[in-house]
């Protein structure tokens, strides 16, 4: 009985061993204020347009605020929905996650501009 | 890509733009502190090292939103005829305008647009500040500065020398006025006349689809109280009939949705948050299928002519039209639009030989398109008719049933009117002047138009005649205004990003590691609770800039000379990394056992490792596995059971557990309302060369009530341990609420299988038993104006319960059967605006005999939701 009755568990250990932990294929690129993040190769061509959106928008923010980030911010794109949106928290650390398709016009009836 | 980036830019520099006290604090703390209810004068660590991440949302969106639009030129929803119209209809509805303590805690819960509140009252109240004291003095109250204060609501105050509520209510005051001229505006031409289909508003409305035959309106509807579902609307007598819920739904639109009229059969789209899937309903039986699962298609449209259905497809960025042939088991790329190019709100002629599709272009412009859908079958997207509208959006253009017109709604003039386009001469005549707007119009027979007329609460089915004019109102916008009195706006025009050489900026490119990416995050004092002794501590946190890999070690000791020295001394370590857990402690404390009953701090040490493995991701539905093992030495009681003493003091334990939950509610709720949710434990003990094995699996179901937000549940459990009776190994313990007087752990614990209020904690045991609690949600309350914004009652939620448990089911002369009668209230709290405590109050009593208790009071606190 003592044998047959760890054969639930460890099965269901075995079950869920995972595949090799890694970071998901990620690849980044820095700049002095930005760390980009991507699945490579398939968001690769966003890339470049993504870190110039970056770097046009923080150089308004200095501009307008006086800005001096404390610290990078790394921005994931994401393709997990098919409404493109976006969220961030500046606790503990910046952080911007990016839903890479395109904004649903049917779900924001409103004066919008895509890019 | 470019708005988003520049919307949530603001939020970055809203958080993070530090004054000196700030960046004092975020040195002593070693970064900015997120609270953790584990310890939560981590909440204080928070405000000092990040005050104004303690805001509510309106003002985070509204000062994002402004931003954003003066950064695209004036293109955005600061100056959006949406919300011009939110408001306008208000004014016209004399409906209740928010302040901000009520928008926080009720206008942002149980209005249709729930969250949108926020971008809408805080990009208004942020344009009015901008219009009536300078975009200047607006950033001089965001921007947290040396001399500023840091609370947002203070701060206010010190720039403009008023109280903010009391400038909210001059805002209200003017928006009235402002929205008045609107209305005078556009009444100086007849205003069209129209007939409500429907008795009250819908909410969220669908595109939707008139069958003659039913005399019905098919459409997915959203609105507070009911879950989210497709509906049947009668246009003889308003009255809605629900077919299906829709899993899922979006704001506004609720769901893609397209319809068969000659097999009566409903297609839409579910998960429209995630990847969507196209489902089959028939509205008549109401039975449903998935026809492709995760196609990420929507925007349907039903070619009559082939029986196949149109749609756009979201991938990695890319929009593509696609067309799915009957059976609907497979999709076919007709044409991608380049990156940047968006196409939307697509239909097709009933003879199926032309489609149209609203097409965005990557500078903000926006047309509508006539194609042939033979052309498109062979490659050709030149459209053989074309409007552009500008900055405006062509929304839900739909061909005529003769095929010469495709009839939609367009802010073209400011206002949402219906417009009617002429494919063959490709003249545009607009067919209503709206007071607030008319939307998704369906085309009849005779000449009529069933449109969608926006309210307050949401959007009206109503009938209008189809007769052009060219007396149109056109209104005021409030961003139009101010940017004529601060031309200095013009200049937030950040212009195109394609000119930034990013190439030279780049500091280095590679693969993102975690290991090598893990830094510490934050470090601070903490007290803990370690049995009846006070301990106090540190704690240092790590995580990678994902917080894909979070860590921390607290340290604590106890100066009670009261407890051994080998106990005063603790120490734990937590990390976690995707699905994996590793822990380990040492003596381990708990703050919330310094407040009541329940402890859950141990002698002892404790290894432990983890692992989550989601088998199951389709929302609401998930099924996840659960393993456990943890080593144990040094016990004196149980791991889990606090009153019963541990027989040996080294145990090794595997728990096993596979859990699913199938949950839903309706807008505006506080608590899942139907469902089921159900779970299957195994777990092995192991001590003194013993292994006690048990099982036990719970099973709750539930179904909402026709009073809004009140639900009905039974929730069952049953479980068995082998081994011998005696040891306490092989028994399940029940007793009490379980809750302590502050808490971190589910508020409704009486829904826990091992929790029986109404008698002492782990006074009940068995080797076996069977469990089930019959609970009534009651309609929840709701406060609008019980506090201040930075610390609110939300709402309270009453329940009432009854449960039935027997112990030892499999011996007579040891078995327990027990019945408990009792009631809880919860009360929701906000503090700071994005913290939430519950405070819980309950009374049970309890039945049966040889009970050593037989009722019991429960006054709770929980810490962070």
């Amino acid at each position: 009985m003592r044998l047959a009755t760890w054969v639930v568990p460890v099965a269901l250990l075995i079950a869920a061993a995972p595949v090799p932990v890694r970071a998901q294929g990620l690849s980044e690129i820095e700049t002095e204020d930005l760390r980009l993040l991507y699945r490579d190769p398939s968001q690769a061509y966003l890339v470049a347009h993504a870190g110039r959106c970056f770097e046009n928008s923080m150089r308004f923010q200095r501009w307008l605020f006086g800005y001096v980030p404390s610290q990078k911010v790394t921005v994931l794109l994401n393709d997990f929905s098919d409404s493109g949106n976006a969220s961030t928290a500046g606790t503990p650390r910046n952080l911007m996650l990016l839903e890479t398709a395109p904004i649903n016009f049917a779900s924001r009836p409103s004066h919008l501009t895509s890019e | 890509m470019n708005w988003l980036m520049n919307h949530e830019m603001v939020h970055v520099v809203a958080v993070d733009k530090a004054a000196r006290r700030e960046r004092f604090f975020r040195r002593v703390f070693g970064g900015k502190v997120m609270p953790v209810a584990e310890d939560p004068e981590s909440i204080l660590y928070f405000y000092l090292t990040s005050p104004r991440d303690a805001a509510p949302r309106w003002y985070h969106e509204g000062i994002a939103v402004f931003i954003e639009t003066w950064m695209a030129g004036g293109l955005g929803r600061a100056q959006g005829a949406y919300d011009e119209m939110v408001f306008r209809s208000m004014v016209l509805d004399k409906s209740r305008f928010y302040d901000p303590l009520g928008l926080a805690s009720e206008g942002t819960k149980i209005d249709f647009q729930v969250e949108v509140n926020s971008y809408l009252y805080g990009t208004r109240f942020m344009s009015y500040i901008a219009d009536q004291r300078s975009p200047e003095k607006l950033i001089e109250w965001v921007s947290r500065s040396d001399g500023s204060k840091a609370y947002y609501s203070s701060q206010f105050r010190q720039v403009f020398g008023q109280k903010l509520e009391d400038a909210w209510h001059d805002w209200i005051k003017w928006e009235q006025e402002f929205q008045q001229k609107n209305l005078e505006a556009i009444r100086k031409y007849p205003v069209t006349p129209y007939h409500d289909l429907s008795k009250r508003a819908l909410g969220s409305v669908s595109r939707a689809y008139y069958d003659p035959g039913s005399q019905k309106i098919y459409a997915a509807l959203n609105y507070p109280g009911v879950v989210a579902h497709v509906g049947a609307i009668s246009v003889q007598d308003g009255s809605v009939q629900k077919l299906l819920d829709v899993k899922g739904p979006t704001i506004y639109a609720v769901t893609s949705l397209t319809f068969d009229p000659q097999k009566k059969t409903i297609f839409y789209t579910t998960d429209n948050h995630e990847y969507r899937d196209l489902r089959s309903l028939n509205p008549v039986t109401h039975k449903s299928r998935t026809l492709l699962k995760d196609a990420r298609i929507g925007d349907l449209a039903f070619n009559q002519a082939d029986g196949s259905i149109w749609g756009l497809r979201h991938f990695n960025g890319i929009v593509t039209l696609v067309r799915v042939p009957s059976p609907y088991t497979k999709w076919n790329q007709v044409y991608s639009w380049p990156y940047g190019e968006v196409a939307y709100d697509l239909d097709v002629s009933h003879d199926g030989r032309l489609l149209s599709a609203s097409v965005a272009e990557i500078n903000g412009k926006h047309s509508l398109q006539v194609l042939r859908t033979e052309d498109l079958l062979a490659g050709n997207v030149t459209p053989i008719a074309h409007f552009d509208f500008g900055d405006s959006l062509p929304l839900d253009f739909v061909f005529s049933p003769d095929g010469k017109y495709v009839y939609g709604s367009s802010y073209y003039t400011g206002v949402s009117n219906i417009y009617r386009y002429d494919i063959e001469t490709g003249k545009l005549d607009a067919l209503s002047n709206s007071e607030t707007g008319f939307f998704r119009p369906i085309p009849r027979e005779d000449g009529q138009l069933i449109v969608f007329r926006y309210t307050g609460e949401g959007f009206v089915p109503t009938t209008i005649e189809a007769k052009p004019t060219e007396d149109l109102g056109a209104i005021t916008f409030l961003g139009a205004k101010i940017v004529e009195k601060y031309p200095e706006l013009k200049k937030w025009n950040v212009g195109s990003p394609a000119n930034v050489p990013l190439e030279s900026m780049i500091t280095s490119k590679g693969k993102y590691g975690l290991w090598g990416n893990i830094r510490p995050e934050s470090a601070y004092p903490v007290v803990r609770g370690y049995k009846d002794s006070v301990a106090y501590g540190y704690r240092v946190n790590f995580s990678d800039p994902l917080s894909l890999t979070p860590m921390n070690l607290t340290a604590s000791y106890s100066p009670d000379h009261g407890l051994p020295s080998n106990e005063r001394m603790h120490a734990q370590f937590e990390y976690h990394r995707y699905d994996w857990r590793a822990s380990a402690a040492y003596n381990a404390a708990d703050f919330y056992d310094l407040f009541g009953p329940t402890k859950t701090s141990r002698r002892g040490y404790v290894f432990g490792l983890g692992y989550d493995k989601l088998l199951l991701y389709d929302q609401p539905r998930k099924l996840t596995l659960s393993v456990d093992g943890k080593f144990y030495g040094n016990l004196d009681r149980l791991p889990d059971y606090q009153n019963v003493a541990a027989p040996f003091d080294k145990l090794f334990t595997v728990r096993a557990k596979l859990k699913y939950s199938n949950l839903r509610s309706s807008l505006g709720h506080v608590d899942d309302e139907k469902g089921e949710a159900w779970q299957v434990a195994a777990q092995n003990d192991y001590a003194n060369g013993t292994a006690f094995p048990r099982i036990w699996t719970d099973y709750d179901w539930g179904f909402a009530l026709p009073l809004r937000h009140s639900s009905i549940w039974l929730r069952s459990s049953a479980g068995t341990a082998f081994g011998d009776r005696l040891s306490p190994f092989a028994n399940f313990y029940f007793g009490g609420f379980g809750n302590n007087w502050v808490d971190h752990g589910p508020e409704k614990r009486y829904r826990e299988y091992y929790s029986f209020p109404g008698v002492g904690l782990d006074d009940i045991g068995g080797k076996n038993y069977a469990k089930s609690v019959f609970e009534w949600n009651l309609p929840p309350i709701r406060f609008r104006r019980a506090g201040t914004p930075g610390f609110y009652l939300s709402w309270a939620r009453p329940a009432v319960f009854t449960s039935g448990l027997v112990a030892n089911m499999d011996d007579a002369s040891v078995r327990r059967t027990v019945r408990n009668a009792g009631t809880q209230l919860d009360l929701r709290f906000s503090l700071l605006s994005r913290l939430d405590m519950t405070l819980s109050g309950g009374y049970a009593v309890a039945f049966g005999n040889n009970l050593p208790k037989h009722n019991e009071a429960m006054i709770s606190l929980k810490i962070m939701n």
